[in-house]
């Protein structure tokens, strides 16, 4: 499994040294459940300075009408820079890739909306190159989508995206309290006290699940039949950060790694090993 | 071509109720799959009879097939999709691209409807479901009136938008607040509706709230059918067949208004009122006009008003003593006054002199729903003809 990672910063030889494969770089203004973004010439940039590393931009933002002119121009220069792929979500980007003839590869990340295998084998013979697995899918759901042809991303270690909004939740909040917006906010429900992080952009609002996702436990069987495992800084420490990446790459022992990924970010596997319902009554 | 007014049906006796005050349209889900797990929902015989019943009319029945299916749902999806189309529905309503796929390979002649599960905010997104055998796109809520109006004239596809209801904080399909606070899968038909929770910060006492008022276009349909937008879609398969009866009747009023060119703002007005007073939350025109702000929200989370102003609904008509009989749904008595709406689109309105239970005794309050009662109406009116408060008694008296 080659590990792909998502960093707040693109100087990127301390990641590369602690055993990145290649980068997830989410694009200003077309990048949604991120917090740190970069310009399209800050990407074009980095795409010069690490010409062999793996680089993918992320512009899984939802696309409108007035978007559409500047997309189409941005994915024919990521194009020409040879970047390694465009993360998805709106499948406008499909169609600007293929009346633009643009040979980029396609990342679909649905985010909560690839939960079978049928959807990637469709998506496959369509030309898509790979897709990102829903986070909201257990173990054994992965094993049978994974036995679709193209190759696969998992999010192993962040916090995963919630929800996004169109509407500009946190400014309308502070603007009510007749606070200074921030950017981003800490949330807990009231009645269980589960975290949430609302994060705002010029575009949309996106709501993250507070506690960070881990998968070390399971590394060993998904680096064997999943591609490509996503780490996600989000609001780690550098120096964090790439320990947990460092020990995703270098520690041999699956139980060392479990626990000491543990130690620094905790044990949460998600929906891996449970279920959602969706049926309350008979 | 008119536009299409499409109403949501939780099971059968709401469908009828939909399409006998004017919907053209229904949309249902059946017991297995669909995005309200917990609506009613219909058999497949429900389903048939339904579709007779539709047909009769000369109207449509569309099928919800709109979750985003689990490998373990894949078999039953197409068991669905199978005994549906035995069932007589016109059209599916999809999200799932692979079973746009499937549709259009096994089923070529039924029509595909775009989900708005798939939040289709742009016509690139239209063209690309166009390509692989959409005939109709459910368009995002979170249009503009000129966004709508590129994506018609920049494709060749029918364009659905939502007119009426309630409104989700987040895109569809591309929410799973619901998954992570309380394990319920929103697009599986389990939504729980964390938008409308409230949540604390770590800042100060004051609450986080995004819950969003409802949606409502009624002064804006006429603009909707001159851009081209083919089917005007109701939110709603859970309500309550006042709810539908009213919105749907309502919403047919200035339909036809407009087609024949007698709408006027004193209609429009008394349309609005009627909304309004059916709704258990205030509504606005959201995106339509503008981009929604924070007028278009409520800030103490959950927001529902409880509605008693449904009287009853009208089951028969005891024509020897020229008698409603009514099943009663919420308390009135002697002396209210009360409008009486029809599935024509007729409204009476008239003060209750006398309460009569089944055995003909005489009563003053009526004080027990589902109970059938009668009281005096010279003229006979239609089934699921309903009673609602007009003034209470105290404020005539």
């Amino acid at each position: 499994m080659k590990l792909i990672v998502n960093v707040n910063e693109l100087n990127l030889e301390a990641y590369l040294e602690s055993g990145a494969d290649g980068f997830f770089l989410p694009l200003k203004d077309y990048a949604t459940d991120y917090f740190v973004t970069f310009t399209k010439k800050e990407i074009l940039e980095t795409r010069k300075k690490y010409p062999d590393t793996l680089l993918y931009v992320v512009m899984n933002e939802m696309i409108f009408n007035h978007d559409i002119e500047d997309v189409t121009q941005i994915l024919k220069e990521l194009d020409s820079c040879q970047f390694d792929g465009v993360v998805f979500y709106d499948f406008a980007l499909y169609e600007i890739q293929k009346k633009s003839h643009l040979s980029i590869p396609l990342i679909y990340h649905g985010t909560h909306l690839l939960t079978n295998k049928e959807v990637p084998d469709f998506l496959f013979k369509k030309g898509v190159s790979s897709c990102v697995l829903s986070h909201e899918i257990t173990l054994d759901e992965i094993k049978e989508i994974v036995k679709s042809p193209m190759p696969f991303f998992i999010t192993l270690v962040g916090l995963l995206p919630a929800g996004v909004s169109r509407r500009k939740l946190l400014s309308y909040f502070y603007q009510r309290k007749n606070q200074e917006k921030q950017e981003k906010t800490f949330l807990k429900e009231s009645s269980t006290q589960i975290p949430l992080i609302a994060h705002e952009t010029e575009k949309s609002t996106s709501f993250l699940y507070g506690k960070r996702l881990n998968l070390a436990a399971y590394f060993p069987l998904l680096s064997k039949i999943v591609a490509y495992g996503i780490l996600r800084q989000d609001d780690l420490e550098k120096e964090e950060f790439l320990q947990v990446l460092s020990l995703y790459k270098n520690e041999k022992d699956p139980q060392k790694q479990s626990e000491k990924t543990a130690e620094l970010i905790g044990r949460n596997t998600g929906f891996l090993m449970r279920k959602t319902i969706f049926k309350v009554k008979k | 071509m008119r536009v299409e007014l499409l109403a949501p049906c939780g099971d059968l006796e709401r469908l009828k109720v939909n399409l006998l005050y004017g919907a053209d349209a229904v949309y249902v889900g059946v017991k297995d799959l669909s995005l309200r797990a917990n609506a009613v929902n219909f058999t497949y015989g429900e389903l048939e009879e339904g579709c007779r019943f539709a047909h009769q009319l000369h109207k449509k029945v569309y099928l919800t097939a709109n979750i985003v299916f689990h490998q373990e749902e894949r078999q039953k999806m197409e068991e669905v999709i199978q005994k549906s189309v035995q069932a007589g529905v016109d059209a599916f309503i999809v999200s799932d691209l692979y079973l746009i796929h499937y549709l259009r390979k096994n089923y070529p002649s039924k029509e595909i409807h775009v989900s708005t599960q798939t939040s289709i905010t742009n016509y690139l997104a239209a063209q690309f479901y166009q390509e692989i055998g959409a005939k109709r796109v459910v368009l995002a809520r979170e249009l503009s009136l000129s966004e709508i109006k590129e994506i018609i004239t920049k494709t060749n596809l029918e364009v659905e938008v939502f007119i009426h209801g309630a409104m989700c904080t987040c895109y569809s399909g591309r929410c799973a607040l619901s998954s992570y606070v309380t394990n319920r899968d929103p697009n599986r038909g389990g939504c729980s509706q964390v938008c409308r929770f409230t949540f604390d910060t770590l800042e100060d006492d004051e609450k986080f709230t995004m819950a969003t008022k409802d949606l409502n276009l009624v002064r804006h349909l006429k603009e909707l059918i001159e851009i081209g937008v083919s089917s005007f879609k109701i939110e709603g398969r859970m309500r309550s067949i006042y709810y539908l009866a009213t919105v749907v009747g309502t919403y047919r009023r200035v339909i036809d208004a407009i087609y024949q060119n007698t709408l006027t703002e004193s209609l429009l007005s008394e349309c609005e009122q009627i909304l309004s007073r059916v709704s258990n939350r205030e509504s606005s025109t959201q995106y339509l006009l503008k981009e929604a702000n924070e007028l278009d929200q409520y800030y103490t989370g959950r927001e529902e008003a409880s509605n008693q102003d449904y009287l009853g609904q009208v089951i028969g008509y005891d024509k020897e003593r020229k008698r409603l009989i009514i099943k009663e749904r919420n308390y009135f008595k002697v002396l209210d006054e009360v409008e009486l709406f029809t599935p024509e689109l007729e409204t009476y309105s008239f003060q209750i002199k006398e309460i009569y239970q089944e055995d003909g005794k005489e009563i003053t309050i009526a004080r027990h729903p589902d109970e059938v009662l009668m009281i005096p109406f010279d003229k006979e009116v239609p089934n699921y003809s309903m009673i609602r408060m007009k003034k209470k008694s105290k404020e005539v008296l």
